[in-house]
């Protein structure tokens, strides 16, 4: 697990590089006023342990995840099947995707995707992360 | 011939009580686990040892996950 302030390599893919700006900061730098602002899924504290996320697996806990997913260095996609709102961000090449209800501020899952997931019209940036 | 559509399980689901197996408030995950805690491989496959794939489908992103000896493990939709 990475501690707060420690550098993280974080690099957008070509298509999220088009859609915003990547700011020199660590994945984990806080974002004033956002500590704790979602609720997270029992489900979620499993995932980030699992292969499921690659090399990234066992590097994260659940509180990282009010940091990770409130990052600028994030990018937002809204889902038009699900709704859901897929935050974003490349992390040590490993596109990170932080899953959030549409309607609340609720973690529901992580994973991957693919380069080629976030520019097939399925998914559409809606801006920065949180 | 068994046959049927991922649609008709996730219903079956919300009808059981799952309330995140169909898009809704708080969101929708959706799980179909392979997996048995009593069952020891006895053929690895190994090619597919610890592997994810990430593939879209109409219902959303599909996980799939494969555990440490290649056997199908999960598949999920978020």
């Amino acid at each position: 697990m990475v501690g707060l302030g420690q550098p993280v390599l974080v690099e957008f893919a070509a298509p999220v590089d088009q859609c915003c700006s990547v700011a020199p900061t660590s994945a984990l730098d806080d974002v004033a006023g956002t500590a704790n602002r979602f609720s997270i899924h029992d489900r979620v504290a499993g995932q980030l342990d699992e292969a499921r996320l690659g090399r990234l697996s066992g590097r994260y806990g659940v509180d990282d995840l009010q940091t990770l997913t409130t990052s600028p260095n994030a990018t937002a996609y809204m889902d038009l099947r699900s709704g859901h709102i897929n935050v974003i961000q490349d992390i040590d090449g490993v596109l990170l995707r932080i899953t959030t209800a549409a309607d609340e501020f609720r973690i529901i899952s992580v994973g991957r995707v693919r380069p080629a997931q976030l520019t097939n019209g399925s998914m559409i940036p809606i801006g920065p992360g949180g | 011939m068994a046959t049927v559509h991922i649609d008709d399980i996730r219903r079956w689901r919300s009808k059981q009580g799952d309330d995140d197996a169909l898009p809704g408030p708080g969101g929708m995950f959706f799980e179909i686990r392979f997996d048995s805690g009593d069952t020891a491989p006895t053929n690895p496959d190994l090619e597919y040892a610890n592997q994810v794939l990430t593939v879209d489908s109409p219902q959303g992103v599909v996980t799939i996950s494969f555990d440490r000896s290649g056997w199908l493990k999960s598949l999920d939709i978020s």
